[in-house]
């Protein structure tokens, strides 16, 4: 039995060694053009667009700067909802260099979810403090073997890639990124027949879920309280895709949601050629030609509004 | 219950635990009653299915030994033959026969009208089927005395180490040790944990990574694959099928060894053979000698006509492909494995001659039945030739189709990281074995009696390894479909 206390006692205590350093310095090996850490190094910035792969599809970062005058940057991660924008939300609240405007993208099917981490980088990527903050809703209740597994996935597993490969990314990504948005990334826009054979996986009543508003709701009150001034930005969707039954209802549901807290809101439908399928990848995301034109679009309302 | 699962680890430690607590007497029992709860844990329904096979074989093995009469004797293994192979034909093999039985009805012009069973496949059963025909043919031949205890013979079918999956024990081997007083050795519990650390590690950090990739080239979209990703894939799945099947074979014969229970090895680092026949031979070694012993040489094996000697290999190759799978697939690649077999033996003598002929056959031969994997694992023949095709054909040498071979790897821009360690960790893999194969590690750190301290920090090494590059969510190992 002492050969056996020896070997789990070695295996746990280096584990935890490992992991430990890991929690300490996991984000130094993120990409210093995007993320938080692309963010940190690139602070003070004027305005900070928070959201997923939309915003990262959706906004020129070049364009934008040069419409707008201001210093812009994208912290995206695929798939981040309200709930996990909360814990960034409130490591940005408590920044030394906030910014001076928050854009929080809305999307109603986002909104509509069930919350799940989809992008394990949001976490490898966070700094320490952030981390801490995204790691207790894997300990808070109800706890479940699940959550836990999850969360040690989590704290131990996911990513290490990115810290083996290190040299290969630090030599191959910086090409990759300008303040978060895509560079030198062209993507195509859709065929009038691809146009039309858009679906999305979504059906029926679709709601609003109850923890998305909550976070919602937090996050605003979050930014009003320390006074960083935020604005929500829903991104264009194809025509075909907008005019479903279940993306009608939900984007309804997320609009009241929004109406009830007053907050500033663009609706990126409006205003821009929803049926021109040139200006989309997919059934959500832009291609650059639509990237183009809603990056200006957003900076003139941006520039619109009072300061 | 899966062996990658937190479930499995808990139960190997309470059933390791209570083995060594429990009176000798009692061990078996108690290692029965574990193995229902395991078998139990996937569908419980069949553990019926499974106790059928056991009454029927347990008592024609004791009929076929007491039989004084040749004629009765060789009856009744044909009964426990047919009886045995019928449950595996019903649960197996009856819609992959009608399916063929109709297609063929409306080749010729014919309404289909055989039906198709709803069934679902109960997990491991060509293992424990394979595992109980070696019983009584072994009875039969005079080699094994029957059983007389009912629970033994349900243990020997049952041991839930290699229940679902092998490796297929001989009843010669295995039966005895149920009746031995096995001590607690440190010996055995160092090997047991070096060999379930090294099972998990092929499994989890090279076979489900690999597993990625190509499950997205295989998927839906393979007819948009170029022929240097379909190539790549079939390459991985090379790697994975490897390294999931023994990493569970190595897992099932460390959880045995902590026991004190010796199970057989089943690989042999086959992707180092020198050639098809010495790659059968290290590759899933309890079911290729099985069919030697049981098939093959019954056939008449290399004692008859040159001919016959090949119809026997194609018949033999061909049955165990069946044996793999309910689908044609798997029949053109026992077909396939067996003609390269053919092909060897004919052009043995030329390849005999010189160093470098012999290295360059050694090369084709293993590229050739890795190739062959293409048909063990495209859902049918139309993806099969149509794969083959590509990889042969849609060959493009520029960058953007690099990059497009990069980014199944993760499908986004992490792809070149996960491409890095994915290819890492399985030159890694293959590294240590070269080391086994040629460099003696074989009899340092594999020696039943090596170094203690040695095993513990490889194992304290391989948990590291598992902990940070594995993938920790729980997939199905692929040999349990069979």
């Amino acid at each position: 039995m002492r050969y056996l206390t020896w070997v789990v006692t070695i295996s746990i205590a280096m584990l935890a060694a490992l992991v430990g350093v890991r929690f300490a310095t996991a984000h130094r090996f993120a990409s210093e053009n995007s993320g938080f850490q692309g963010l940190a190094v690139n602070a003070p910035v004027d305005i900070v667009f928070l959201g997923s792969s939309h915003t990262r599809q959706a906004y020129d970062a070049r364009l934008m700067e040069q419409k707008t005058g201001k210093k812009i940057f994208l912290v995206a991660y695929a798939g981040l909802d309200p709930v996990t924008m909360l814990p960034i939300v409130q490591h940005l609240s408590q920044a030394k260099e906030r910014p001076r405007l928050l854009v929080v993208e809305v999307y109603s099917a986002m909104f509509g979810r069930k919350h799940a981490v989809d992008d394990s980088r949001v976490f490898f990527e966070a700094p320490p403090e952030l981390k801490k903050r995204l790691l207790r809703e894997y300990v808070e209740p109800p706890r479940s073997v699940d959550k836990l597994m999850d969360g040690f996935a989590l704290l131990a597993n996911r990513n290490n890639e990115a810290i083996v490969a290190y040299p290969l990314y630090r030599a191959l990504l910086p090409n990759l990124s300008y303040h978060g948005a895509y560079e030198g990334k062209f993507v195509t826009g859709l065929t009038a027949e691809q146009f039309r054979a858009l679906r999305v996986p979504l059906q029926g009543d679709l709601r609003v879920d109850p923890e998305q508003r909550v976070a919602f709701r937090e996050i605003v009150r979050i930014c009003r309280m320390v006074n960083m001034p935020v604005v929500f930005v829903e991104t264009p969707m194809p025509k075909t895709v907008a005019d479903l039954q279940v993306m009608r209802g939900l984007k309804e549901d997320t609009r009241q949601a929004l109406a009830e807290e007053k907050v500033t809101y663009l609706d990126g439908d409006q205003n821009f050629p929803l049926d021109d399928p040139s200006l989309f990848a997919d059934s959500n995301h832009l291609s650059t030609k639509g990237r183009a034109v809603f990056t200006e679009r957003v900076a003139e309302w941006l520039m619109a509004q009072p300061r | 219950m899966l062996f990658n699962s937190l479930e499995f680890c808990v139960f190997l430690a309470v059933v390791t635990f209570l083995y060594y607590l429990l009176p000798w007497g009692w061990r078996w029992k108690m290692l029965l009653a574990a193995s229902c709860i395991f078998y139990m844990a996937f569908i419980p329904f069949y553990i019926f299915i499974l106790f059928v096979t056991i009454l029927i074989d347990y008592f024609l093995g004791i009929r076929i030994e007491e039989a004084q009469n040749p004629k009765r004797k060789k009856s009744l293994l044909i009964l426990s033959i047919v009886s045995t192979c019928a449950v595996l034909f019903v649960f197996k093999y009856f819609n992959f026969f009608a399916q063929s039985g109709n297609q063929l009805q409306m080749m010729m012009g014919l309404p289909a009208t055989l039906p198709l069973a709803n069934i679902i496949l109960p997990i491991g059963l060509s293992f424990h089927t394979f595992q109980s025909l070696s019983y009584v043919i072994e009875v039969y031949r005079g080699r094994q005395t029957a059983e007389r205890n009912f629970g033994i013979y349900s243990l020997y079918v049952m041991f839930y180490p290699q229940l679902v999956a092998g490796p297929i024990e001989r009843p010669q081997r295995l039966l005895h040790q149920f009746y031995e007083q096995h001590k607690f050795k440190v010996e055995n519990l160092a090997n047991g944990l070096l060999m379930i650390a090294w099972g998990f590690f092929k499994k989890m950090v090279v076979a489900d990574r690999a597993a990625v990739y190509v499950n997205t080239v295989y998927g839906d979209g393979w007819r948009d694959q170029s022929g240097s990703a379909l190539l790549m894939a079939t390459l991985l799945f090379a790697v994975q099928i490897y390294a999931d099947f023994s990493g569970y074979s190595s897992i099932a014969v460390g959880c045995a060894r902590l026991m004190g229970f010796q199970l057989m090895r089943n690989f042999h680092h086959p992707y180092f053979a020198s050639g098809v026949a010495d790659f059968w031979v290290r590759w899933h070694i309890s079911l290729s000698t099985w069919f030697r012993d049981y098939v093959y040489v019954p056939l008449g094996g290399n004692r008859v006509s040159l001919p016959r000697h090949y119809a026997n290999l194609l018949i033999t190759f061909a049955i165990s492909g069946l044996w793999h799978g309910a689908n044609w697939t798997f029949v053109v690649w026992g077909v396939y494995n067996g003609v390269l077999l053919i092909i060897e033996q004919l052009s043995a003598s030329w390849f005999a001659r010189a160093r470098i002929v012999r290295g360059l056959w050694r090369a084709l031969a293993v590229s050739a039945v890795v190739l062959g994997w293409v048909f063990f694992r495209a859902a049918n023949m139309e993806q099969a030739t149509g794969i083959l095709r590509r990889i042969f054909s849609l060959w493009h040498f520029d960058k953007a189709t690099a990059q497009a071979v990069v980014l199944q790897f993760a499908g986004d821009n992490t792809s070149l990281g996960v491409a890095f360690v994915t290819l890492g960790m399985i030159a890694a893999m293959l590294a240590v074995e070269w080391m086994m194969e040629y460099r003696g590690w074989s009899r340092s750190i594999a020696n039943p009696a090596g170094s203690l301290r040695l095993k513990g920090a490889v194992t304290v090494l391989l948990f590291q390894l598992i902990m940070l590059f594995g993938v920790l969510r729980s997939s199905s190992f692929i040999y349990f479909q069979f």
